[in-house]
């Protein structure tokens, strides 16, 4: 049960707790803690297995995040003090989750279950561009193509690089009209794709009052879309963060949980990585109180999912969460390539696999590692969908098995990716179309796909 | 300057390109040394003999002065260290735009508030409320009620939550955003249990733009018929924290209530340069703010009350300024240095009410230890307030200085050491909402008194 008065006991947690240097709870408590719990409970990658399918490894890897979150708590930038929960708590908190939410309104309205490993149900897709940089010249378009696609249920929007020409200032009036603008903007594309309920993603702005600013019934984000909350990597939050939690419960919504995580960055490799990110999860879990939850671990080189340890990562995690949770999770797709290339293509089906492992999938593919202005599509979209709608009820070793066959034709161009097409070159506005070019490279793939042994349908 | 919340955007655009002045010298040289000049070129003198002063020439000098303080100096912003340059023509197009009245709340309670002139002979305005002043979360609701109940009110100020069931509100965290919520919806209940829920409500009393988007919901909480509460920071300041505020209340077509709360003996010097300062700070309000109307604020830097000698002639001069060179709508805040239940309390806002006389309206208050001491508010020092505001419609200024000079007699020796006075707890039954015998009675007294002295209640 969702309840704001939560977030009070936090602050008082968060400003009661132990004292601990910022620096040394990055650099130091988390990485120590995370390698020690590898070692104890026999927590490895294996390069050879991007999908493992290994009962042990996932519930391995859910007791070490359940001690690492008990053992480290949460870190509250703003007291720089440390939030604590027990492991009763911790797993208390995962296990009481409802397993399913209902988004959306009218004929777009959509039930997003939790899924189990091998799981035969529909995963959901969630649509977007999980944040990645977009100009307000294009932002409606761009969120326009993916609301065209049929197999999308709900939709991420991104973060305006600038507003009327000029930068966004922080926790001023002019963040407050971006935030606007952007929730508008998502409204209209909706509509304008004829999917008026569609559930959006609302609340990326970084100050709460922005945010706050946008929910409006009217014009803006309603109850029945999601509301974004994140943990701040590695295992912190703010006060404002928890505002804005506070804000999406009062106000009704579901909330949308993520916590990137950076595989080669503070929590070390993909295995210890994949301790971390389930532990976000289940820190989430008891702060944002999610209804939803995003698995992103990125190359810190590439700020990809698509490579070899993201799809580790992203199995193993999904699988920890399913078989020992009731979290319902998403796989978010960050590629390397841009729009009108066959990389982010073959890339989109990385992220994909861990709907074989339970999770849904989405927010992306984000091309181009979300930090392109405009380098998002509808189409790719489109085939990340009816890739992830193909491996429902498909078997661990067989995502194993298209992971090995699409990895080669891809990861060794991750140090120079084509950076593909903005929208508006590779897009007709107007009619909402992709171009020939972009048409036939989706096309040409496909079939690539197919021979692999994925079963797409149009 | 672009018209609606676009303006809030073109101000910030401004406050990143304006000049750069460190806050200490522009609080405590330029500032100061502005005004001195600016009183000396305009000879704006005080006659501590006259507390209301019926000199056209005066009020129109410290208008033209404020006008200068304000084309001259700007705004300063705290996040930029910057000041924002306001162009005559902001101030013109501002001032030619601003509307003879305004609309407060809905249905039965729906308010219109028209501009006054000197001696109008119209009723006042009567914004009640706790202007700001130190409530416990346990006896908020009442003390609202108790002011909501007085028919006088068309409409009523927030007062400050010193804790949330008994534990500290932590700044921009959910626990203000939660007290935030908590009293809107405390205020909505106290319009309702009055029986009047279209009652206009000011609000909220939280700084904080993200508590105050937060506490705007018309289910429970604040509506597009209450109104937004920012203010200029003393002395001539904003943040983009105010801005954002304004943004929301524009953008939710909220009217403004605005204020700026002046001390006398601080940075903005004597009784002199202070109506200059508030006066510019009225304008910076309209520009800036948006205010749709506005509360004249003069405090004694050492009392904190508006009911010395100091502060009626400042409240009086700036209320003559401005209905004679503008549009703006505004009232007169009446901090009172005793608490309920005591005469003092009274006499201080009789004295407060005769700026009626220069075309101001009432309130907020009348609000008893200076509001900075908890739930010293009640209803009934607010129902004496409009009845002697009321009864100072038409009056002359002559007049009303005449019995402006006996009244401060009466309390002035006291500031030092001011009646406490009581609770609303101890004065009022919570039950019935009605004041004790004991209040009543020093009501009684204090009525008769005052209508010996010529105010015909």
């Amino acid at each position: 049960m969702q309840s704001s008065l939560k977030l009070l006991e936090l602050t008082r947690s968060a400003r009661a707790g132990q004292l601990v240097d910022e620096r040394e709870f990055d650099v130091k408590i988390i990485p120590s803690k995370l390698k020690q719990l590898a070692n104890e409970h026999g927590v490895s990658y294996d390069p050879e297995t991007p999908v493992p399918n290994d009962r042990q490894l996932a519930d391995d890897v859910f007791e070490a995040a359940c001690e690492f979150l008990a053992e480290v708590g949460i870190f509250c930038i703003d007291t720089q003090r440390i939030i604590k929960f027990s492991e009763n708590e911790i797993k208390g908190a995962a296990n009481s989750v409802p397993t399913r939410v209902h988004v959306g309104a009218g004929s777009d309205s959509r039930e997003i279950s939790r899924r189990g490993i091998e799981d035969q149900a529909r995963p959901a897709v969630i649509g977007g561009l999980g944040g990645g940089i977009v100009s307000q010249r294009y932002y409606e378009d761009i969120i326009t193509s993916i609301a065209v696609e049929p197999v999308i249920d709900a939709i991420c929007g991104g973060s305006l690089v600038e507003i009327e020409g000029g930068p966004i200032i922080r926790d001023s009036p002019i963040e407050m009209h971006a935030a606007r603008f952007e929730a508008i903007c998502m409204r209209k594309a909706v509509a304008r794709a004829n999917r008026p309920g569609l559930c959006v993603l609302a609340g990326s702005p970084e100050g709460a009052a922005a945010v706050i600013s946008a929910f409006d019934p009217q014009f803006g984000y309603r109850k029945t879309d999601m509301a974004i909350s994140c943990l701040v990597y590695p295992m912190k939050t703010t006060l404002n963060l928890l505002n804005k939690t506070k804000h999406f419960i009062d106000y009704g919504c579901p909330v949308f949980s993520y916590a990137d995580h950076l595989i080669g960055g503070y929590t070390g490799g993909p295995n210890t990585t994949a301790i971390s990110m389930t532990a976000h999860c289940l820190a989430n879990q008891l702060i944002s109180q999610s209804s939803v939850q995003e698995i992103s671990c990125q190359d810190i080189r590439y700020n990809n999912t698509s490579s070899r340890m993201s799809i580790w990562d992203h199995s193993v995690v999904a699988q920890a969460l399913t078989r020992n949770t009731k979290i319902v999770a998403t796989s978010e797709s960050f590629a390397s390539a841009g729009p009108c290339t066959e990389m982010i293509l073959y890339e989109a089906v990385a992220p994909a696999l861990a709907v074989v492992s339970g999770a849904h999938a989405g927010p992306g593919p984000a091309g181009c590692g979300t930090k392109e202005v405009d380098r998002f599509t509808g189409l790719e979209e489109r085939l990340f969908g009816q890739i992830a709608l193909s491996l429902a009820g498909r078997k661990l070793d067989f995502a194993d098995h298209v992971a090995k066959a699409i990895l080669p034709k891809y990861e060794h161009l991750f140090a120079s990716p084509p950076l593909g097409k903005r929208y508006h070159e590779c897009y007709d506005a107007r009619t909402v179309t992709a171009s020939t070019e972009w048409s036939s490279i989706l096309q040409s793939v496909r079939r690539e796909l197919e021979e692999i042994g994925l079963q797409l349908d149009e | 300057m672009l018209p609606g919340s676009s303006n809030l955007l073109e101000i910030v655009e401004r406050a990143k390109t304006g000049r750069l002045v460190k806050e200490s010298e522009f609080e405590a040289k330029l500032l100061p040394n502005k005004l001195k000049e600016l009183a000396t070129k305009h000879d704006i003198k005080r006659d501590p003999e006259v507390l209301i002063p019926s000199d056209d020439g005066l009020a129109d000098s410290v208008f033209e002065a404020a006008k200068e303080l304000l084309l001259d100096l700007g705004v300063y912003c705290n996040d930029t260290g910057r000041t924002v340059k306001i162009t005559e023509e902001d101030l013109k197009e501002t001032l030619r735009n601003l509307p003879e009245s305004i609309i407060l709340g809905s249905g039965q309670e729906r308010r219109e508030l028209r501009i006054r002139t000197v001696e109008d002979k119209r009723p006042p305005a009567f914004v009640g409320g706790i202007g700001g002043g130190i409530c416990s979360s346990q006896n908020y609701l009442n003390i609202l009620i108790s002011i909501a109940m007085e028919p006088a009110v068309d409409s009523i100020c927030c007062g400050s939550l010193s804790e949330i069931d008994g534990k500290p509100i932590v700044g921009r965290s959910p626990i203000e955003m939660h007290a935030a919520q908590l009293e809107a919806d405390w205020m909505r209940q106290a319009a309702n249990r009055a029986g009047r829920p279209g009652l206009c409500l000011i609000g909220s009393g939280f700084e904080w733009a993200a508590a105050d988007h937060a506490s705007f919901n018309p289910d429970w909480g604040f509506r597009s018929t209450d109104a937004g509460c920012p203010c200029m920071i003393y002395p001539m300041k904003i943040d983009f924290n105010m801005l954002a505020k304004v943004k929301h209340y524009l953008d939710h077509k909220m009217p403004i209530h605005a204020y700026s709360d002046q001390l006398i003996g601080g940075f903005t010097r004597g009784a002199e340069e202070n109506v200059i300062s508030s006066m510019a700070h009225h304008l910076a309000n309209v520009i800036l703010n948006h205010a749709t109307y506005q509360h004249v604020n003069c405090q004694h830097i050492h009392y904190n009350n508006t009911s010395n000698r100091l502060s009626i002639w400042c409240h009086n001069v700036v209320g003559q300024a401005i209905a004679r060179n503008t549009r703006i709508i505004t009232t007169s805040e009446c901090f009172a240095s005793a608490g309920p239940c005591t005469e003092m309390i009274l006499y201080e806002g009789a004295a407060v009410a005769l700026s009626v006389v220069s075309g101001t309206g009432l309130g907020p208050g009348i609000c008893g230890r200076a509001t900075k001491e908890t739930d010293k508010f009640t209803g009934l020092e607010e129902r004496f307030f409009a009845k002697a505001g009321h009864a100072c419609a038409g009056m002359k200024r002559e007049d009303a200085n005449d019995i402006a000079n006996q009244l401060v007699k009466k309390y002035e020796h006291m500031f030092d050491n001011p009646p406490p006075g009581k609770t609303l707890n101890e004065c009022y039954d919570t039950e019935t909402m009605k004041p004790t015998r004991e209040w009543l009675a020093i009501y009684g007294k204090v009525m008769k008194d005052i209508g010996e002295l010529g105010l015909k209640l």
